[in-house]
């Protein structure tokens, strides 16, 4: 600290010790706010810092249309979902499907953990999870539809819960687990009175929120839940979450050591590579123009699968996966997902104009034609320059592809309009039973109710089987070849993480999330 | 003591007026957000949901939470509840409105008097100096007042970011420390954002003290107090600059309703938990009670520094008092 000795009573004398005062008070501050050393010998544990650019709609997680990072701090999951995609033990220990006169897939089973409890004190019972099942599935959540329409869910012992289904559902145990927040079951007291959720926690998880040390939207304090099932997964003292809207000044706050982990985004990568940070990143979404009009009643050229295919040619991917994201994008012709991806597709559509004017022009559209899309923004990563870029390679082979703005609010009303017959489409990489229910007949996202029959039949083969990839595979080639779809490419979902933290793990096969509970300090 | 009396009564005139068309202005202002937030796209189940939701789910939501009534409805049933206090929960997260602002109030008022502070402690003094020196002085502080009115304060405050608390390490980026949990942290986190904040108004109340001492000095009176032999410094801040205070009133009234929109980037650029980004959070997530809540602290500090501003002028000017 440099301190100025030479002094005399003299007003510049006076000024100087006050200016000396004020920088020796600056750096005492600063290191007291900045949290490291400072908050490492309050406790044998670091604090641990993240950033999210963010808040949480909702602190329920019925009624949060979020999975992952956050809730994973207070709560823990009914099924753990693995990197890997496999699932593990977290609140329950054993699960299966049951043999049911209704058909497969309709009767499912988990059996609990007997040592947990809740933060509140409360057990983790049979009951407690099926009255927050029961409540989930009428809160009008995002995640509520995705198990059907009335749903049971019955305790049939103190620690074994049955799910009792109206449709065949493949794959309960992830909507359990981590990416699909039905697992992360709170407390009766909270499942009875949800208005307890606005300034608490009420997870089995390793931590629970400091209602008093947190405000809304801005800053959460957890602290250690004393009633956690195992207290040797509490590696930090506490769990400090930041909410930075700013991009550069979430980065700014992890280079001042404000923060240890945080989700960035491709516009600050770069600094945050150049700064020394660790960037963990997974694909987490594709970004398609989805042709809903498919039938051609409103654009009739998109009735005929040679025009739809012309457009997947026309579109130079790799280009813009260079242009607009470099290395934190991937060029892809198949819509991803995590279990009916066949490499052959991803690079199905080549970069090829001359082939798709060829198409055009054996589909009876030699000069083109035109059509127009509504960009709202609503869901998308890369803005109005993707579609931009988009519109130029259509219009080199002679298609006019015309772009309305929207505010993200008018997305549904567009959609819905039947006006545009086109239009930008985000989907995460998730399983098939998430992507298509939208897109499929009746189905919010498919505004002039195309089908396919034999995609349907494929999607309620595998709804009913066993591996249902073995029928969705091919229901996905057949989209691809249809060329329902124009899939331009995936982006990637960025974590920061400073040299303190270990293991926070971002894969495809979750979603790209991150989840606390897994990281450690080094 | 009729002067008393009397400077009591137009005190209580005042004050009684201003409170009278503050609640005037609370219904009209509040209805009014109502109608504003109606016309704009989206609600707050759609903000719930997400932009992919299922239609059916998304129809559910907007009738559990009240949104498929008129909104002349909506208005008068939150009003009802707002009278006797009650300014609900907010349509997302049911955390308590009052709740909600309270735990933000302290940090956009730290922000403001912070600011308005450094404005009057720095701005006076900068263009009283301009207006006493003139000359070279005078163009170095209209220079300084034009660069600084020139700059933008998100701009600002990431420099000040980038120098002071990336590179030096002497100031937090970014949050907020209640100054019960450690004053020396409030201070020194309020230290960027305060000086982000208050550029601009340092510049307006100087530029603004310049003219108003100019003029002031170029008074009849100040001509005739030379000439009585007073004392330049009882001049300049006994008469010139109490003359000249009636003008920088209003100023600094109408730059505390300005600080409380700076507040909106700052809180923004700093991640500080203020009203201001709970307000940008609270229209955009079309989080109608959240909006209310604000929009009636927001208008009653208007009503309370317009009421100041009035009581100020009836003590700086007897003939408002006797008008």
């Amino acid at each position: 600290m440099p301190l100025i000795v030479e002094m005399s009573f003299t007003w510049l004398g006076v000024k100087r010790c006050l200016l000396a005062l004020f920088i020796g008070m600056a750096s005492v501050a600063s290191t007291a706010c900045l949290g490291g050393p400072a908050s490492q010998t309050q406790s044998a544990k670091p604090v641990l810092r993240i950033g999210l650019p963010l808040p949480p709609t909702s602190l329920d997680p019925a009624k949060d249309s979020n999975a992952g990072l956050f809730k994973d701090i207070s709560y823990t999951s009914i099924i753990h979902i693995n990197p890997d995609g496999t699932f593990g033990p977290a609140l329950a220990t054993s699960w299966k499907y049951l043999d049911s006169p209704k058909g497969p897939n309709r009767e499912f089973e988990f059996t609990l953990r007997s040592d947990a409890k809740f933060s509140n004190g409360e057990p983790v019972t049979a009951q407690a999870a099926a009255g927050w099942l029961t409540y989930f599935a009428g809160a009008h959540g995002y995640f509520a539809i995705q198990m059907g329409p009335d749903p049971v869910f019955e305790a049939t012992s103190s620690d074994t819960v049955q799910i009792h289904l109206q449709v065949p559902h493949p794959n309960i145990p992830r909507l359990l687990a981590e990416v699909d927040n039905w697992g992360w079951v709170a407390a009766p007291q909270a499942v009875a009175n949800p208005d307890l959720f606005a300034l608490n926690t009420y997870g089995a998880g390793p931590y629970m929120l400091d209602g008093s040390r947190s405000v809304s939207n801005d800053h959460y304090t957890f602290v250690p839940n004393p009633y956690y099932f195992d207290p040797a997964g509490i590696k930090f003292s506490e769990v400090d979450v930041k909410i930075i809207g700013v991009p550069s000044t979430l980065l700014q706050a992890m280079q001042a050591d404000q923060i240890d982990v945080a989700i960035g985004d491709a516009s600050t990568a770069a600094s945050a590579s150049a700064a020394g940070l660790t960037i963990n990143s997974a694909p987490v979404a594709t970004q398609s123009l989805f042709i809903a009009d498919w039938n051609g009643s409103l654009v009739k050229p998109f009735g005929d699968q040679r025009v739809r295919q012309a457009m997947n040619y026309a579109v130079d991917r790799k280009a813009i996966v260079d242009g607009l994201l470099g290395q934190y994008g991937h060029v892809t012709s198949e819509v991803a997902s995590v279990d009916s991806m066949d490499p052959q597709y991803t690079s199905y559509y080549t970069y090829d104009p001359d082939k798709a004017r060829s198409l055009l022009g054996a589909a009876g559209y030699p000069d083109g034609f035109s059509f127009s899309i509504v960009d709202t923004g609503a869901g998308q990563a890369l803005g109005d320059n993707l579609w931009q870029a988009v519109a130029k390679y259509f219009d080199a082979v002679g298609i006019h592809m015309e772009i309305k703005v929207d505010p993200p609010q008018d997305w549904q009303s567009d959609i819905l309009s039947k006006n545009y017959a086109a239009f930008p489409y985000s989907s995460g990489i998730q399983p098939v039973f998430i992507i298509w229910p939208p897109i499929s007949p009746g189905g919010g996202l498919n505004p002039f109710n195309n089908s396919d029959p034999q995609m349907n039949q494929f999607y309620s083969a595998g709804l009913a089987s066993s591996a249902p990839s073995d029928q969705w595979k091919p229901m996905y080639g057949r989209m691809t070849e249809q060329g329902y779809f124009i899939p331009l490419l995936t982006y990637d979902y960025l974590y920061y993480i400073d040299k303190k933290v270990d293991g926070v793990v971002v894969s495809d096969k979750r979603v790209a999330f991150a989840f606390p509970q897994e990281w450690s300090p080094k | 003591v009729v002067s008393q009396v009397s400077a009591g009564g137009a005190f209580a005139r005042v004050v009684t007026r201003r409170l009278g068309l503050g609640i005037l202005l609370l219904c009209i202002i509040t209805a009014l957000s109502f109608v504003l937030v109606s016309l704009t796209p989206g609600d707050a189940a759609h903000t719930i949901l997400g932009d992919f939701a299922d239609p059916g789910t998304y129809q559910a939501l907007r009738h559990s939470l009240g949104l498929d009534e008129p909104v002349y409805v909506q208005w008068a049933a939150w009003a009802e509840k707002a009278v006797q206090g009650d300014l609900g929960r907010s349509l997302l997260n049911s955390e308590p409105v009052t709740h909600a602002i309270n735990a933000r109030l302290p940090v956009t008022f730290s922000l403001i008097a912070g600011a308005l502070l450094v404005t009057l402690a720095v701005g006076i003094p900068l263009g009283v100096f301009g207006a006493v020196r003139g000359g070279l002085a005078s163009r170095i502080v209209d220079g300084l007042t034009l660069i600084a009115f020139s700059l933008p304060t998100f701009w600002i405050g990431a420099v000040l970011i980038a120098i002071f608390a990336v590179k030096l390490r002497w100031f937090p980026a970014t949050g907020y420390v209640s100054p019960t949990e450690s004053p020396l942290a409030w201070l020194f986190g309020l230290v960027l954002p305060v000086v982000a904040l208050a550029l601009h108004s340092v510049a307006v109340i100087a530029k603004q003290t310049r003219e108003a001492m100019l003029d002031a000095l170029s008074s009849e009176h100040i001509r005739m107090a030379w000439a009585t032999g007073i004392s330049p410094t009882s001049i300049y801040y006994r008469h010139a600059l109490r003359n000249a205070a009636m003008r920088l009133v209003t100023i600094v009234g109408l730059l505390v309703v300005g600080l409380m929109g700076g507040t909106v980037l700052v809180e923004a650029v700093f991640a500080l938990p203020g009203l201001g980004g709970l307000a940008v959070s609270a229209t955009s997530a079309h989080d109608l009670p959240m909006i209310q809540g604000v929009v009636v602290y927001f208008t009653a500090v208007v009503v309370v520094v317009n009421l100041a501003i009035d009581l100020a002028y009836t003590w700086l000017d007897p003939r408002v008092r006797t008008s």
